[in-house]
């Protein structure tokens, strides 16, 4: 089994609002995880949850770490809060670090653990492949002297549930959409946003009607026709991609648009979840843009004689010097 | 001696009882907001103002009798009149038995409907059940405005009534879809353009200002001291452009009532 790092950051010291402090007003200890703010959540697919490589390092930064009188220990927990003792080491307990070396006001280092070390995660999780989706908080704590010197034993100083690591295997389920026809272009809107707790955003690929399948390889291959589609195929409008975030209930609607009007078109949306996941693909929808007529048209088809950007030279020159005439008296001093 | 020490109280009393009148007359002065040494010191109106506006585009005689405006934005019997709001800004430069000056002002008028597309018969346009068309107009006006206001802050006369003749560019945009609708071939050959543009024309504008300092002078005379507003009004306004100016075209020609309000700086 690979062995997993994960990078942890160790902060001694109180620039970090909202952690919980124990026994010294001015020691605590948080954790932060790869880097993440704190109350960040970064969420692992199995893949990368097995094949990380990132050097594991703690850091504390400012206080009092002379006052460490025990090994600095880091585990994770599923718990609601962090214990006030590290768990077993088949339990959670990611790792510790040697009291002694706890010297100075900034000192850093490196704890190297598995995933299989995370509660909930077996040994076998990286071969069976299962489909979880669990999240884990990081607690870090060491035992601190009082005011006379003494070593309190019976309790550790603990970070707050500030950081989370989730591992998620389990793919979100195909969006459910609707397409409809639009002038030179088609609107799909979202008609649910399954597994919405970590949704993250929807792929659209499309392609005129074929029998064939819609190929879903993101647009790499710039539209061509390689993989026997046609030449408008499995293009995914930029700034589409990512246009649904169930967090902030964001737009559930949007529109393609540079489509040719009076021809079908096949659409298929992905959605993908925070961690990367993606689904499978949704229910083959289609829809036609058709030609839009609105006002101008029937103006024009009546007889109207407008033919737009009718403004002359001579008009626009005239506003504008008007427009400099204003801007000069309301500009005189009063 | 006594007798001049009695004169000299009494006529200490006398001051005094005249300085404590004076003072008690001072303070039971109504304050007036034209008493307000800038009362005749206001430079700018500024006002917001809003209303319908329907453009007279049905009634060019080169639609003979077709009404596109109405058969459009009229779907349903809805009302084709645009949502109007206007904002102006006048500058006084001499004042006499009233103020004279210039003002510029921008308005924006908007109306949405259903477009429409070919039916099972494409001869037959249906509405759109998904796309929308619409009608966006941004009136820039630039006039005379002559402001009757001596009786109000001389005698605190509440009545305002004021006129601007001026001339008016209406820059012009017809969409659908969210995007500036062109014609390619509809109708008579030929008939192709973009939906947008501007109109020059005239503008004629009256209305009647209900000055609100009677309501609390002290407090619009607070108002002046702390926030530099001299006076605020209530008022309605008639304003009319004639956009036909520079021969045919879309006529945005338009009577509208307008309600606002307007302060004095």
């Amino acid at each position: 089994m690979m062995r997993a790092t994960f990078l942890a950051v160790f902060l001694l010291g109180s620039f970090v609002g909202g952690e919980a402090q124990a026994q010294s007003a001015s020691t605590k200890v948080t954790v932060t995880f790869n880097s993440a703010a704190p109350g960040g959540v970064t969420a692992l697919r199995l893949d990368q949850a097995c094949a990380l490589d990132v050097p594991v390092i703690w850091d504390i930064v400012t206080g009092t770490a002379t006052a460490a009188c025990s090994d600095l220990s880091v585990w994770a927990t599923s718990a609601s809060t962090c214990e006030a003792t590290p768990p077993a080491a088949d339990a959670g307990l990611l790792g510790t670090v040697d009291g002694g070396t706890l010297v100075g006001t900034t000192t850093t280092g490196e704890i190297p653990f598995s995933i299989t070390d995370l509660p909930g995660i077996d040994a076998d999780f990286c071969m069976a492949k299962p489909q979880i989706d669990t999240k884990v908080y990081l607690c870090a704590g060491f035992a601190l002297r009082d005011s006379v010197g003494t070593c309190q034993t019976t309790a550790l100083t603990v970070n707050s549930l500030v950081n989370s690591i989730r591992v998620d295997s389990l793919p979100p389920n195909p969006p459910g959409f609707t397409a409809g026809g639009l002038n030179t272009a088609v609107t799909i809107h979202l008609s649910n946003t399954p597994k919405s707790e970590d949704y993250s955003k929807t792929l659209i690929y499309y392609q005129v009607h074929s029998s064939a399948s819609i190929a879903t390889d993101g647009g790499t291959d710039g539209g061509t026709s390689t993989d026997g589609g046609t030449a408008t195929e499995n293009v995914v409008p930029a700034s589409v991609e990512g246009w649904l975030n169930a967090s902030s209930q964001e737009l559930t609607t949007v529109t393609i648009s540079g489509l040719q009007n009076n021809v079908l078109y096949d659409f298929v949306l992905v959605a993908v979840d925070e961690a990367g996941n993606s689904s499978g693909l949704s229910v083959v929808h289609q829809a036609t843009p058709v030609q839009s007529f609105g006002f101008y048209s029937a103006y024009r088809n009546a007889g109207g004689s407008d033919k737009g950007c009718s403004s002359s030279g001579s008009e626009l020159a005239a506003m504008a010097t008007l427009m400099l005439v204003m801007g000069w008296i309301f500009g005189r001093r009063r | 001696m006594k007798m001049r020490i009695e004169v000299g109280l009494l006529f200490a009393l006398v001051i005094a009882l005249g300085s404590r009148g004076a003072s008690a007359e001072e303070v039971m002065t109504p304050v007036r907001a034209w008493d307000s040494p800038s009362a005749f010191g206001n430079k700018v109106t500024l006002s917001i103002s809003g209303g319908s506006y329907l453009p007279q585009i049905d009634s060019d005689s080169t639609l003979h009798g077709q009404t596109p405006y109405a058969n459009t934005f009229g779907q349903n019997g809805a009302s084709p009149r645009m949502l109007f709001f206007q904002l102006e800004a006048d500058r006084y430069l001499f004042r006499k038995y009233g103020s004279l000056g210039i003002g510029f002002t921008v308005a924006y008028g908007e109306k949405y409907a259903q477009a429409q597309v070919q039916g099972n018969d494409p001869a037959i346009l249906i509405p759109s059940t998904n796309t929308k068309t619409s009608l966006q107009v941004i009136p820039l006006k630039l006039a005379a405005v002559y402001r009757l206001d001596y009786a109000a802050l001389r005698w605190g006369f509440p009545i305002v009534p004021f006129g601007r003749v001026g001339v008016v560019y209406i820059p012009w945009m017809a969409k659908v879809g969210g995007t500036t609708e062109a014609v390619s071939a509809v109708g008579v050959a030929g008939n192709t353009g973009t939906g947008g543009g501007g109109r020059f024309g005239l503008n004629v504008a009256g209305g009647v200002s209900l000055m609100l300092d009677f309501l609390d002078p002290r407090l619009s005379r607070d108002f002046d001291v702390d926030l530099g507003v001299k006076h605020s009004y209530l008022f309605w306004e008639y304003t009319t452009d004639r956009v036909r100016m520079g021969g045919s075209g879309l006529n945005l020609s338009s009577a509208t009532h307008l309600f606002g309000l307007a302060m004095d700086f």
